[in-house]
């Protein structure tokens, strides 16, 4: 009786065991896909992060074109214009006019 | 003389325990693919990253390079169009000497602000191709070094779905085992059933490793 008893509890033990292996292949799998997203989740935020560096650089480059080249010279050529209008020299009041309409477009 | 009749060899345990251990054994063959897959997934992903800091870096140089050269055309071109301007007032003016005075400035500075962009980028309409150039440098960068990350991180996400596959075929595996276990835990008349349902379990699993490890 009590060897027939050993037998079960150990036939028991085997198919947990084996049950065991299958739910620990099935956690490895789970554990492996999320890790994968992980590793895709990582990788993105450095490459946004890449991505939005290199758009800060140009955006730079490009406001500092806006602001310091192209709004400055509207803005002397427009302060030349109504100097030279307010010492009554018409010509190079139109002049410094002409220059800042164009520097506008 | 013992009268006990001699034990029956244990024909299913032999062949069972020889199975399983052939299914560990590719479990473990297969268990490595995924790791190299998902090495390899990691290295190209590295790849991808390289080549957007390049695409990155040459974009952010290319645009500093750009404006800077269009800032010199903007400076050049006030002052050249100022000479003009001036040379038209020059026959009516008054006081032809300020003028002179002025334009001869006016030219100097338009040449000395005309050697510092390049000149192949202005356009017959006396505008500056600020975006043909950005074009050019662009593929100047492209050709000298990798900006393209994207085809690397194809190639990542495909060899993480591989990893992700070949770990479904290692479970299929493992059920495998499941079965074999049970010939030895079940009746006699169930064992060729167990032991038909691990083979077909464990060559299924195989199959699958084979064909995912040579398609994807």
């Amino acid at each position: 009786m009590r060897t027939t008893n050993d037998e079960s509890f150990k036939k028991i033990i085997a198919i947990l065991i084996a049950l065991v292996t299958a739910l620990a292949a099935i956690v490895a799998f789970l554990q492996s896909d999320a890790g994968a997203r992980d590793d895709v989740a990582n990788r993105d935020t450095k490459n946004y992060a890449l991505e939005a560096l290199g758009q800060q650089v140009s955006g730079d480059a490009r406001v500092n074109y806006d602001y310091n080249t192209a709004y400055q010279a509207w803005y002397e050529l427009d302060l030349l214009a109504a100097s030279a209008a307010n010492r009554g020299d018409e010509a190079a009041a139109d002049r410094y006019a002409t220059l800042a309409m164009r520097c506008s477009n | 003389m013992s009268d006990a009749p001699a034990a029956k060899p244990d024909h299913w345990g032999t062949l069972v325990a020889v199975l399983i251990a052939l299914v560990t054994v590719i479990g473990a063959l297969v268990a490595w693919r995924a790791s190299v897959a998902a090495d390899s997934a990691g290295d190209a992903d590295f790849g991808g990253l390289r080549a957007a800091l390049n695409a990155e870096e040459a974009r952010a140089l290319n645009a500093v390079n750009g404006y800077e050269a269009y800032g010199a055309f903007t400076t050049y071109k006030r002052h050249n169009d100022l000479g003009n301007l001036l040379e038209e007032d020059l026959a009516s003016a008054d006081d032809p000497e300020a003028l002179e005075s002025e334009l001869a400035e006016a030219r100097d500075l338009a040449i000395a602000n005309q050697s510092l962009f390049p000149n192949k980028f202005l356009n017959r309409d006396g505008t500056y191709a600020l975006q043909r150039q950005l074009g050019e440098l662009w593929a100047d960068a492209k050709r000298e070094k990798d900006v393209n990350p994207t085809p690397q991180f194809v190639e990542a996400d495909k060899l993480r779905a591989k990893t992700n596959w070949v770990l479904i075929a290692l479970t299929v595996l493992a059920l495998a085992l499941v079965f074999y276990t049970l010939v030895e835990a079940v009746g006699d008349r169930l064992k060729p059933l167990m032991f038909g349902l691990g083979s077909v379990v464990a060559l299924a699993g195989s199959l699958a490793a084979l064909w995912i490890e040579f398609q994807l």
